[in-house]
């Protein structure tokens, strides 16, 4: 019984020790964060989560999500059906600072689908990102097509603390 | 829960962090880190279509297009819309929130025709044309 007690415990204070970016040297007195040191930890025991982005709106950043918080993100996808082109960029911001933006039509094609005379059509894919982030994280997306775009989907995997 | 960002209207949730906590000083315990998790819901202005549903070939359809804020409420704005149906697009200038266009087709068929701007949701209006 006691064991089982001390034994998180200890895990506790180490980390209240060990973390530099606790929330004690950014905020208030009253944010004091601590690590505890479980099996929740591991990045594979985490539960993911999926935000999906449905908006229509051509050339225009759209959040696909926008978290206060810490986790990973593990992945973005994105798909559309249209009878014009589409391009579709990713932006995306980890703690406030921008790690990418699809700003060239190369960089968008990183994400982009394909396209054919007739349709367009795509599957998701799913490229493996794992990204770490320790206070916020925010993925957009950037649609383009010559005319209205009928159906274009945009997702985001992420994992919380 | 549904917070109004600049032009924007999010979905948030709070999820309890499973491992991490903070101290509340005042309760003098520790208690779980809340995530907080905005996801888009929509953007504060919309457009909509509105007319009838049905026409015949090469008949004109009279048709409104109408800018309102998320909650269905008129907005008293100008703004240019994007017009579309199958490929074809037009640009309509909305004065004061409203705007109109006849819609014509030779062909038969089922048209989607689409109102879309800027920073704001697209309407939409499924038209039958009849021959």
């Amino acid at each position: 019984m006691a064991s089982g007690l001390i034994a998180p415990l200890l895990g506790l204070l180490y980390q209240i020790g060990q973390r530099e970016d606790s929330a004690s040297t950014t905020g208030g007195a009253l944010a004091r964060l601590a690590w505890v040191v479980n099996k929740q930890d591991a990045f594979k025991d985490k539960t993911p989560y999926i935000a999906k982005s449905t908006n229509t709106v051509r050339d225009s950043w759209v959040d696909v999500v926008n978290i206060t918080g810490s986790g990973y993100l593990t992945s973005v996808a994105a798909g559309a059906y249209d009878t014009d082109e589409v391009t579709i960029g990713f932006r995306i911001v980890i703690d406030g600072v921008e790690k990418f933006a699809a700003g060239s039509l190369a960089e968008k094609q990183f994400f982009q689908l394909t396209s054919s005379y007739d349709r367009v059509t795509s599957g998701f894919t799913f490229p493996t990102l794992n990204m770490r982030f320790k206070t916020s994280l925010r993925v957009q997306r950037i649609v383009s097509c010559a005319s209205s775009v009928s159906n274009v989907c945009a997702v985001a995997v992420y994992q919380l603390d | 829960m549904l917070e109004q960002i600049g032009d924007a209207i999010y979905q948030v949730e709070e999820v309890e962090s499973a491992g991490l906590v903070v101290f509340d000083e005042k309760a003098g315990k520790y208690k779980p880190f809340v995530h907080v998790v905005r996801t888009h819901h929509c953007f504060a202005r919309k457009l909509v279509i509105e007319g009838n549903t049905s026409t015949t070939i090469n008949t004109p359809l009279t048709l409104t297009v109408r800018l309102l804020d998320w909650e269905g409420n008129p907005l008293d704005e100008s703004l240019e819309a994007r017009i579309a149906a199958r490929g074809n697009t037009v640009t309509l200038q909305l004065e004061n929130g409203v705007g109109e266009l006849d819609f014509v087709s030779p062909i038969a068929g089922t048209f989607k025709i689409e109102a879309q701007a800027d920073r704001c949701d697209e309407g939409l209006l499924e038209v039958v044309v009849n021959e």
